[in-house]
């Protein structure tokens, strides 16, 4: 014989079911009692099964010993040098959040983050009581108080404009700094008289205002002009300062104004009625 | 002799005697099994695979089935990254006439079965099987796993297991009986 189809017979191989299968591989079929085919099957499952022990323990001292070791090197539960990578990702993840709950704030204290980032930080932390710098940076900042700057300041027109300008911006607006000021150069109210919403030359120069001038008022208004304002007997949104310039303060400009004074139409040549809502 | 928990309790404190009865227990099945996949590295990726038991014994937690489960689930990790490092044959094959080559007179089986040792086993089976089925086979036999424990160890479904393990004992059969093999 020379190789698997020399063997003198065949025996049928039967179906097993699942249970006989793992009785197979458990050991627990004699090859006596195995199904048709499946006798040499027993018997390899059985030997393979049947671990020769001794000649694997030849090293048995040595590697208890070397395990005895790493186990001492172990650290107890809880930490130390034996723990596992996932508890090493941990700690680093903790250093990391740590870091950041304590350094941000820091950078933030020392003004070292850059200014969107430290506006913001600074916002956060002046909520809960910590003051860092860049929550000062808008002294007036909402705008109930630029509001009141423009309800109760003495200035007017343009000082006026640029009081809550600077106020507004921190202290970095140039407002009224620069260019022409209201009064001195360029068309002024009550000179040439053209109103804005209305058309028409501007009354108390040429004579075409009803009430016999711009009424006097301060100017709660945040916007708007006296030229409209003073055209439309108080009821223009829109306008400059020039009108209270020229008015020497008497011009009732801004809008804050038309709600306050009577309503009542503009008379005078070419003049048109500023439309209000 | 203490039970299982007890003696799972004194290896976790380091006691020797406790540490070489877990040796005793679940060594030779590495041995067995890694030899199974490649048989000149069996002693050390055994050896390995025995030391990081050591080191995770104090994560361990359960009855002797499981231990031998998560145990080899250890050294079959510790097979997958030395076939990782390696490019080696995966057995050594059998060749059929080696089988049969004692030639006997009378029953060939009776003759051949006769010379088997546990590593003449093994060796049937991998070189006969393929090495899913010849896995799942040395899992079972030799860690005493069942098929969800072997299926969990080796990442497959436990109908897959189940599959394997029918084709391999029929293939197994089919071997012996000398009626031709296809894997």
């Amino acid at each position: 014989m020379s190789g698997w189809d020399d063997l003198p017979y065949e025996m049928p191989i039967g179906t097993i079911d699942e249970d006989t299968t793992d009785r197979l591989l458990a050991g627990r079929i004699h090859p006596d009692d195995a199904p048709p085919g499946y006798a040499g099957v027993a018997r390899i499952l059985q030997a393979a099964g049947s671990l020769p022990r001794s000649e694997h323990l030849s090293r048995e001292a040595e590697l208890v010993a070397a395990a005895r070791e790493v186990m001492s090197l172990r650290s107890p539960p809880g930490g130390g040098a034996g723990g596992s990578p996932t508890r090493h990702r941990r700690a680093l993840a903790g250093l990391i959040v740590t870091g950041a709950l304590l350094g941000i704030p820091g950078l933030a204290a020392a003004n070292a983050l850059p200014d969107p980032a430290q506006h913001a930080v600074s916002r956060v932390l002046h909520k809960v009581g910590i003051s860092v710098p860049g929550n000062e940076d808008h002294p007036a900042s909402t705008g109930q108080e630029i509001s009141n700057i423009a309800t109760t300041t003495s200035s007017i027109g343009v000082a006026k404009g640029a009081e809550i300008s600077t106020a507004a911006s921190g202290g970095k607006s140039q407002a009224g700094q620069h260019g022409r000021q209201a009064g001195q150069h360029g068309r002024q109210a009550g000179q040439h008289g053209r109103q804005a919403g209305q058309h028409g030359r501007q009354a108390g120069q040429h004579g075409h205002q009803r009430n016999g001038g711009a009424r006097s008022s301060h100017t709660p208004s945040v916007g708007g002009t006296g030229r409209a304002d003073a055209a439309s007997n108080g009821k223009s949104t829109h306008g400059t300062a020039k009108a209270d310039v020229k008015s020497g303060g008497r011009s009732s400009a801004g809008s804050g104004n038309a709600a306050t004074v009577p309503t009542a139409p503009i008379e005078h040549g070419g003049g048109k009625p500023a439309a209000h809502p | 002799m203490a039970g299982f928990e007890e003696t799972l309790v004194a290896a976790r404190e380091g006691e020797a005697g406790a540490l070489a009865r877990l040796f005793r227990l679940i060594y030779p099945r590495f041995v067995c099994y890694v030899g199974a996949v490649t048989p000149t590295d069996a002693e050390d990726v055994a050896a390995d695979a025995w030391l990081d038991v050591a080191r995770g014994l104090h994560r361990f937690e359960g009855d002797e089935q499981a231990f031998r489960a998560w145990a080899f689930t250890i050294a079959r990790r510790r097979l997958l990254d030395l076939q990782r490092s390696r490019a080696r044959r995966r057995t050594d094959p059998v060749e059929p006439e080696d089988l049969v080559g004692a030639g006997g007179a009378g029953d060939v089986e009776e003759e051949a079965l006769a010379r088997l040792g546990t590593g003449w086993a093994i060796r049937l089976i991998t070189s006969s099987l393929s090495s899913d089925q010849a896995e799942v086979v040395i899992l079972r036999v030799i860690g005493e796993l069942g098929v969800d424990e072997v299926a969990a160890i080796m990442g497959k479904r436990r109908g897959t297991v189940r599959v394997l393990q029918h084709r391999a004992l029929r293939r197994l059969a089919m071997v012996l009986e000398g009626q031709g093999v296809t894997r």
